[in-house]
């Protein structure tokens, strides 16, 4: 823009100070706003301080008349309209005072002019530089480095300079159309005349003339050379600002955050290459004048080839470097990982030239060709790229599209060419197939987030090994790229201690092998973390996104976390032996005590109790996977288990989501009917029955402590640690805290990993345990706990003694635990007489109704009764349940059920 | 220009011993005239700069005498001196003097309402001094002959002997014989330390700080550069160095970047070579390579004062130079006739690279001691 015009749209303050600038009447302001371009073009200072050697310099002059007829010619532009009749009077005036003032001498009058320029400009900077300040903190969001500043400023800078130099060589120009024309009529003249001090006299002032020639023409140079100079640090600038955006670029494409934006790179690098091809213009102007007119040590023969040649090289450097891979080698499908190219399929890759060349008769090509250099290595295979290799580069598309491979495997790279420039993209992992996907995936992550090369061909023939802050960093962008939130500390946390135990730090080291080398039926640690990804992309999404998905929590973790946490909180996690990705649900067990008494607290205070009240028991259900979750989103499963427990169990353990969100408020309302049939099988998927996953059996009373009942002088505490029970001798009372399972009833539930263990008092009627498929039936011995354990994939065979039922430990007072595994199912079998099949699916809801009309412990009615002392169950007589050992068949597993 | 670097080896000894014999004075009435200098140039501080930095003009190929007047005019302590030069007194004299020649071009600069002047009666004065006129000079070289040309013609003893302790550096260079360990020791005085951007095995030299080491770094003399060792009256293998004994206040480094190889033309390196903008001599030498009795070792701390830049190739190019102003601590960038203000960055642009053979690349380094106490 104009300096005229933008000073004119100053704010009011600098608007006064440029009317004060012009309230001395040197210069009417109305001629300044007519001959603006002209004014601004001319070089004032020059006309205001003629040379030594030159003191009658016709420079100012020529201005000076100039300018009159550039007013006289505006004069007789107004039409004859009133409004411009005030104007016309007003323009003449000027012109005539004008004349009348610096008729004598125009130096004073180029004098004034540069100097109200100079000042202009200086008015001009410090409004601009308040408007930036009064602009910027409001508009701070873009946040500019400093080198961006510094970049933007030099390119104005440097286009100003230009400019400059621009009216300089006009200038030069002039002095030389004069020079040439009165030394060719000098000649004419001379030739043959005698020597007489006229002619002396005008051979002085040709040398003057020349001289003045040839200082300005050192002048120019020596600003040219100043000029390539400052392009020079500019041109550094933009290789880095280029650097670091080819190391954002790198980094998004293994999932970073980044801006890969290149419009404000194409605006510098243009402005900068136009700049370098305007004063390349110059020098060949110069180049022209010099041809023109040259002299002995003529300026211009020794120092313009050395210009032309840095010119050169400058220009061509930065076109070199502006020849950029805007998007990197990708298939449009399946998922947004580049740098995977599968051989069939087809693929786009975008090349773009950063400057915008105004010259368009000119056709770029772009070439594309594949391992350009091959490395020297065994085995390496060499691609074909079937479609057109090449195309013209045109401005607004330089896209390659539709390119498709013809062989297989290793990293490749490929190359664009654009006359002398070319430029790689970062290497791609060509594969066949797409269960080849995740593993090429592991290789382009592994190579870009620890290769400083990218064109080193032989990464993997040495991949060195990750430190665990570089491989968190980009673990966590695969998930902010596939949904948007990456992982926090905590998660990352689980995942360090996973992959190199508790001592994690930053500095761990990861290799290769160990990151994605599958080792059957060991997956790694890529595998699995891939599998939860598509998992959490395909069916996960936004439970993601929104965070309720804990994720990544260890066992142990789990189990801290719950313990505080009120009863009925549970969190999801990712399973930890799923290959293809599962999730699953856990929570603390239910538990409760029987009523402690007078005698009890006397022996021991409750806090005291309460204290040693730990250890909750998390359960966890079967993961699922992604065919589970194909059929029934998580929140919809969810919701299931509170359909089924509703049928008689009073509450669904999925009340709050850690560390306490309400369920409905972290994965909707359910979206179902709240009810279904009874004899209508409501299966989650996950499930292997409705029952165990879905039924937690209470005991009377849901969440609060049960109140044991104790005999008179015998007190039996049962504390089970992790898997065992452990007595606690409080003294001659023998007081002991039952620390599992209230009221002897005990929710079996077949949770991934989850234990199970029933206590039973003697004499006491004992729990019966709907989980899932099967039943745990506890028969009493006289003074004897039972407890009965599954292990995983296990089936038990109970052995029955007497009147009572033992499991694998039996100790005198023994209790049993009764432990369910990860995919344990049970079906006890408790012969015929019992009529107490139970058997997955259908089974569950006999089961139920057995509940029902069992004992009123199961009925959900007072939480605090205790059960009728010694009734058994109707249709559970203790002592039939089991017949003998004989008489248990093998437990039964069918695959079908677990779906 | 480009010419008698030579190889690593020989260039050392192409630098020309100045004067022996160097006395510091420290007598208190030395002392006193010191004082009477401080203010003086504080005075003359202000004074150098009030009329802007002035670009000279080129006279043909003398871009080089530029570069160097113009490190020579913005170091005031140097400007002191010439100020103070007993001006001689009949015409063909003064025609003759180096040194008053600069001064009044000093002075029709400081007087000057252009942005650049001619130095053409300097131009002239030198070429009575067989300084050449539309030759190119190597910086490092020029830079030579005219301070030699000055010192030598500032007729006041004690000046030049100040001119002397401006510039030089002293160092003891020794050789030991590695059969009898006799060592024999030369102390010399050099004007400029000829850095090498390859070391020994031809490996690239990443920094100035490792060039500086490189360059005290001892070397073993064996098979054909064996000397001939006194004691053992036969030539022996030996171990040659230099120690490093005192440092100037302006301190003129200079990089060998201008190489010549056997049966062909003198070549350029302009790959990169970072200098710092301020230089600690006590961290980058060690203990073995400062002499025993070097004095003064606090003060070799120095700051960047200016760069002389060359650009084009070896045979042909260009020489501009970056100066920070001592007044106000700002860069220019003196380009002839041209002169701007620049900033650090157009400095670290003359750092060199190894993509282009035509861009700015120091050649020629000026450190200034922190505190001039």
């Amino acid at each position: 823009m104009a300096q005229w015009q933008e000073v004119q749209q100053l704010e009011k303050t600098y608007l006064e100070q440029v009317h004060q600038l012009y309230s001395e009447d040197d210069l009417p302001m109305e001629v300044r706003q007519y001959l603006a371009p002209w004014l601004e073009d001319q070089n004032w200072s020059r006309a205001a301080e003629p040379p030594a050697a030159e003191p009658h310099s016709s420079q100012a002059r020529m201005l000076f008349h100039a300018l009159l007829a550039l007013l006289d010619d505006q004069y007789s532009r107004f039409g004859a309209s009133e409004d411009d009749f005030v104007l016309k009077h007003n323009l003449r005036r000027s012109k005539l005072n004008l004349q009348a003032k610096y008729q004598e001498c125009p130096e004073q009058l180029a004098n004034v002019i540069a100097n109200l320029l100079r000042e202009e400009k200086a008015i001009l900077s410090r409004g601009l530089v308040a408007q930036q300040a009064a602009a910027q903190p409001p508009s701070s969001a873009p946040m500019e480095t400093d080198r961006q500043q510094k970049i933007e400023r030099r390119l104005a800078e440097t286009r100003a300079a230009v400019q400059e130099l621009d009216r300089e060589v006009r200038h030069l120009e002039e002095l030389q159309d004069t020079f040439d024309f009165r030394y060719k009529m000098h000649r004419m003249v001379a030739n043959g005349a005698p020597p007489s001090p006229d002619l002396a006299r005008q051979t002085e002032q040709l040398q003057a003339m020349l001289n003045n020639l040839d200082r300005s023409r050192k002048d120019v140079l020596a600003r040219a050379q100043e000029l390539l100079g400052r392009c020079e640090t500019l041109r550094d600038f933009l290789l880095e600002e280029l650097a670091e955006w080819k190391d954002r670029q790198r980094r998004a494409c293994i999932g970073a955050a980044c801006d890969t934006s290149l419009s404000r790179l194409d605006t510098w690098f243009t402005g900068a290459a136009e700049v370098l091809v305007q004063l390349w213009r110059l020098l060949r102007a110069l180049g022209d004048q010099h041809v023109k007119l040259t002299y002995q040590h003529d300026p211009l023969t020794a120092q313009r080839p050395l210009l032309e040649s840095r010119l050169q090289e400058q220009l061509s450097c930065l076109l070199r470097s502006a020849f950029v891979v805007e998007i990197q080698p990708i298939m449009p499908f399946p998922n947004r990982r580049p740098l995977v190219l599968k051989t069939g399929s087809k693929f786009s890759v975008r090349a773009r030239l950063l400057v915008k060349l105004q010259d368009r008769s000119h056709r770029l090509e772009v070439k594309i060709v594949l391992d350009q250099h091959p490395p020297d290595v065994k085995g390496f295979r060499k691609f074909n790229i079937l479609t057109s290799t090449s195309k013209t580069l045109v401005q607004d598309d330089p896209q390659m599209e539709g390119l498709s491979l013809k062989d297989q495997r290793a990293g490749a790279s490929g190359k664009g060419s654009k006359g002398a420039s070319e430029t790689s993209t970062l290497p791609v992992v060509i594969i066949s197939s797409n269960n080849q996907l995740p593993s090429a995936w592991a290789s382009v992550l592994w190579f870009n987030m620890l290769s400083p090369d990218p064109k080193n061909q032989l990464f993997f023939s040495a991949p060195p090994a990750a430190s665990w802050a570089q491989l968190a960093e980009v673990l966590s962008w695969q998930f902010s790229a596939a949904t948007e939130r990456a992982l926090d500390k905590e998660q990352l946390h689980m995942l360090a201690e996973k992959l190199f135990g508790p001592e994690a730090t930053p500095a761990s080291t990861l290799t290769w092998a160990k990151f994605a080398k599958d080792n059957p039926p060991i997956f790694s640690f890529w595998t699995w973390l891939d599998g939860i990804l598509s998992l959490i992309r395909e069916h996960l999404a936004q439970l993601w996104k929104d965070g309720h998905i804990m994720g990544f929590v260890s066992r142990k973790r789990e189990r801290q976390l719950l313990k505080r946490k009120q009863m009925g909180t549970f969190l999801l996690r990712f399973s930890e032996s799923s290959r293809e990705g599962g999730i699953t649900c856990s929570w603390p067990k239910v538990r409760s005590v029987e009523p402690y008494t007078k005698m009890e607290l006397t022996s021991l205070p409750l806090p005291d109790i309460i204290h040693d009240y730990q250890l909750p028991k998390v359960r966890s259900v079967e993961p699922y996977t992604k065919m589970e979750l194909t059929s029934l989103p998580l929140p919809d499963i969810i919701h299931d288990y509170q359909l089924v427990a509703a049928e008689n169990i009073p509450e669904n353990p999925l009340k709050f989501l850690y560390p306490g969100t309400p369920r409905d408020e972290a994965f909707g309302k359910q979206p179902h009917e709240p009810w279904l049939p009874e004899d209508m099988v409501v299966a989650p998927p996950a499930a292997e029955g409705p029952g165990a996953d879905h039924l937690e059996a209470l005991g009377p009373g849901d969440y609060g402590l049960e109140a044991l009942e104790l005999e008179a002088n015998r007190l039996e505490a049962l504390g089970p640690g992790a898997n065992h029970l452990e007595a606690l001798g409080p003294g001659a009372n023998h007081l002991e805290a039952l620390e599992l399972g209230a009221n002897h009833l005990e929710a079996l539930g077949p949770g991934a990993y989850g234990l199970e263990a029933l206590e039973l008092e003697a004499n006491r009627l004992e729990a019966l345990e709907p989980g899932a498929n099967h039943l745990e039936a506890l028969e009493p011995g006289a003074n004897h706990l039972e407890a009965l354990e599954l292990g995983a994939y296990g089936l038990e065979a109970l052995e029955l003694e007497a009147n009572r039922l033992e499991a694998l430990e039996l100790g005198a007072n023994g209790l049993e635990a009764l432990e369910l595994g990860a995919n344990g199912l049970e079906a006890l079998e408790p012969g015929a007489s019992t009529q107490e099949a139970l058997e997955p699916g259908a089974n569950g809801l006999d089961l139920m109704s057995f509940d029902r009309a069992g004992s009123n412990v199961l009925r959900g009615g007072d939480p605090y009764l205790p059960p009728p002392d010694d009734t058994p169950p109707p249709g559970l007589p203790a002592p039939t349940l089991f017949l003998g050992a004989n008489d248990l068949p093998p437990l039964q597993v069918d695959s079908k059920d677990f779906q | 220009m480009g010419q008698g670097i030579g190889c690593p080896e020989k260039s050392r000894k192409s630098e020309p011993a100045l004067n022996q014999s160097m006395r510091k004075a420290e007598d208190g009435e030395e002392e006193a005239v010191e004082r009477g200098d401080k203010q003086l140039r504080a005075l003359h501080g202000v004074a150098d700069l009030n009329n802007g930095a002035i670009g000279l003009y080129n006279l043909g190929l003398s871009c080089c005498l530029n570069s160097l007047l113009q490190v020579f005019f913005m170091n005031t302590h140097f400007t002191v001196i010439l100020r103070r030069i007993r001006v001689p007194i009949v015409h063909i004299e003064q025609k003759k003097s180096v040194p008053y020649q600069m001064l009044l071009l000093l002075e029709q600069m400081q007087r000057s309402k252009q942005r650049a002047v001619y130095p053409q009666e300097l131009v002239r004065c030198l070429t009575l001094h067989n300084l050449k006129l539309f030759v190119q000079y190597d910086a490092a070289q020029l830079f030579l002959s005219l301070w030699n040309l000055i010192k030598r013609q500032i007729t006041d003893g004690q000046l030049a002997d100040r001119l002397t302790t401006l510039y030089t550096i002293r160092v003891q260079e020794y050789l030991v014989c590695q059969k009898c360990s006799i060592e024999t020791k030369r102390d010399s005085n050099m004007l400029t330390l000829p850095l090498p951007v390859f070391n020994s095995c031809s490996q690239r030299l990443k920094t100035l700080e490792d060039s500086l080491h490189c360059f005290f770094q001892p070397e073993q003399l064996t098979d054909n550069n064996m000397c001939l060792c006194e004691q053992c009256e036969r030539k022996t293998p030996c171990l040659q160095g230099t120690r490093l004994t005192c440092l100037p206040h302006t301190l003129t480094l200079h990089l060998k970047r201008f190489y010549y190889r056997k049966s062909s033309w003198t070549q350029k390196i302009s790959y990169s070579l970072p200098f710092p903008q301020s230089l600690d001599f006590n961290q980058i030498l060690t203990q073995e390579q400062c002499h025993p009795d070097a004095k003064e070792k606090a003060d070799w701390q120095y700051d960047l004062f200016g760069v002389v830049a060359h650009s084009g190739l070896a045979s042909f190019g260009h020489y501009c130079a970056y100066i920070r102003s001592l007044t106000e601590g700002k860069w220019y960038c003196f380009n002839d006739s041209s002169v701007c203000q620049v900033s650090w960055d157009d400095v670290k642009c003359t750092y060199g690279n190894s993509y282009t053979h035509w861009g700015e690349t120091a050649y020629l380094l000026v450190y200034m001691r922190k505190n001039p106490q």
